[in-house]
């Protein structure tokens, strides 16, 4: 378990001091993999290297399995490193050694005995598929293999926790798919909890359980992944939500709508079991009015179908407001604004 | 007038062999003080591992201020200093101090950014595998600059072989030493042909060398 106490970062800069993180608290459970999400710039880089005191908070505190990190020694912090894997970006890979020595590289820091490590390694080798490239160095690799070998050398010391910077920005779309399927696999047969930080809303749906919104080295917004998607509350989380979920109606069509001003405009968002619930042709059979399919939507999040539609109610305003009512009483309903949505 | 090769030979040779083991000595001790300082100029810096203001401008001062003086001057002003050293001012080992007072400043310079070309996101990882500040300098920032170190080494080696056939003007022996003496000074012109190929020849040498060990340990 990670515990994230009013953590605030400062650094000293020419142009004077620059507040990175503001008074930043979350937990990430055990077993869990939390997402943070945020522009460049929002500060996730930094609290990352805080949760590993790659950066020291100038205030608050970070627990691991409720030991503070703040008052360990420099000796005792290193060996914390060794219960807590990072991957980066960039890999970060060791251009001087073979892909077995960067794997081998911790356990040599963590002093196994030599057989021992060349155990771990061919292990780590086979559960990432890289058993053939063992000799091979770093620059013959291709982007996904070298993030690869940087996941089985994070891996190498059997961590609890497994912190990701951007692990997965600078590979292509089916490589980050790869990725993330490996550290699906990471987190559940080894149960290691992973923090991701990451600029790609994509990454936080495919396989993190919560995420946390950051803006300007705050978290504006927490909460578990399927809650973010299907109501999200900031403008930030918005356009991160828009950015994957294609649930907006296009500008032209809806401008046609407002200038006719016929009728209402409402959005409905299904959750979980009532995507099951036949609603539209209840209503159709309820009430006179007639209801105009404007766009629709489903996917899955977290394992929960989320359903998004997007109609037009034609018909007197007593009955329109019979029909809200009937709605808000089985799922959420909000009316679609002028202009945007 | 015609040279008498005879008589020639063995002392081309004998300088020859001066050279090589002023560059070899010099080069052995200037690196043995320039390795050390580049390494710690590059540690020392802001952000950097063992970050300290103090050191670091003090040992970057003190490199410039060497780095700024000509060697054929710096040869002369240091007379009593290599007279304290090796006892003499004049000959091969004379030779040797000013060449490693002129060359060690040098390479601590060639070995600082050699280390500095190393990504600043390999320092991290292996920080964040929790290896200490030595494990890291010898572990990571060295093998991971050696290519690079190799190569900057021998464009000090080359720049030795130069300074120490001017080593030559002060009596320090060695192939400058017999250009001047015998080429110059006695118009000996074939003299001074035979020495500069002599110093095209190690120097094409040397940085063969230097580019087929650099490219071994890159193994590219």
């Amino acid at each position: 378990m990670i515990r994230v106490q009013n953590v605030t970062k400062v650094f000293e800069t020419k142009d004077g001091p620059f507040t990175a993180l503001k008074d930043v608290s979350f937990q990430v459970e055990k077993g869990e993999i939390y997402g943070v999400i945020g522009f460049s710039g929002a500060g996730k880089s930094t609290l990352v290297r805080c949760l590993n005191h790659l950066e020291k908070p100038t205030s608050g505190d970070v627990l691991i399995e409720d030991r503070s990190l703040k008052e360990q020694s420099a000796a005792d912090l290193r060996k914390e490193r060794h219960r807590i894997g990072m991957i980066f970006q960039h890999f970060n890979l060791f251009q001087s050694r073979t892909v077995s020595g960067n794997i081998a590289y911790p356990l040599k820091l963590a002093k196994w005995p030599k057989e021992k490590i060349n155990q771990r390694v061919q292990e780590l080798l086979a559960f990432v598929g890289l058993e053939d490239k063992a000799k091979h160095y770093p620059d013959e690799l291709s982007g996904g293999q070298k993030q690869r070998v940087g996941i089985a050398r994070a891996l190498a010391t059997s961590p609890s926790i497994l912190l990701c910077d951007e692990a997965t920005s600078a590979l292509d779309p089916q490589t980050t798919e790869s990725i993330l399927n490996l550290l699906k696999r990471i987190n559940k047969e080894y149960g290691i909890t992973i923090v991701m930080i990451t600029h790609e809303m994509q990454v936080i749906r495919e396989i993190c359980d919560k995420v946390a919104v950051m803006e300007n080295g705050e978290i504006v917004e927490e909460g578990s992944v399927f809650d973010i998607f299907s109501n999200p509350q900031t403008p930030t989380t918005r356009n991160f939500v828009k950015s994957v979920m294609n649930d907006q109606l296009p500008a032209s069509v809806l401008d046609k709508l407002n200038d006719s001003k016929q009728g209402r405009i409402c959005r409905l968002i299904f959750k979980g079991d009532s995507t099951g619930v036949p609603i539209l042709s209840e209503t159709a059979k309820a009430f006179s009015a007639h209801i105009n399919v404007l766009f629709g939507q489903i996917t899955e999040l977290q394992g929960k179908p989320f359903g998004n539609l997007i109609v037009q109610i034609i018909g007197s305003e007593k009955e329109t407001e019979e029909i809200l009512q009937y709605w808000q009483k089985r799922l959420f309903v909000s009316e679609v604004e002028k202009r945007a949505s | 007038m015609q040279v008498n090769w005879e008589l020639f030979w063995p002392r081309i040779i004998e300088a020859t062999w001066d050279t090589v083991a002023m560059v070899s000595f010099s080069l052995l001790f200037a690196t043995l003080i320039g390795l050390p300082l580049g390494i710690i100029v590059v540690v020392t810096r802001k952000g950097h591992l063992l970050e300290n203001k103090a050191i670091f401008s003090v040992l970057s001062s003190i490199i410039n201020v060497f780095r700024s003086v000509p060697f054929i001057i710096l040869m002369v002003a240091i007379i009593p200093f290599t007279r304290l050293v090796v006892g003499t001012s004049i000959g091969t080992a004379a030779a040797v101090v000013p060449l490693v007072v002129f060359a060690a400043p040098y390479i601590a310079r060639l070995v600082e950014s050699s280390l500095l070309e190393v990504e600043p996101g390999v320092i991290e990882a292996a920080e964040s595998m929790g290896a200490g500040p030595w494990q890291i300098i010898f572990g990571i920032l060295i093998p991971e600059a050696l290519s690079t170190l190799v190569l900057n080494i021998t464009i000090a080696t080359i720049g030795l072989v130069g300074a120490s056939a001017m080593a030559g003007a002060v009596g320090g022996g060695g192939l400058g030493d017999l250009a001047i003496a015998y080429g110059y000074q006695r118009f000996e012109t074939s003299v001074m042909i035979v020495t500069v190929i002599i110093l095209i020849v190690m120097v094409q040498g040397l940085q063969t060398a230097g580019n087929t060990l650099s490219k071994v340990i890159r193994r590219r």
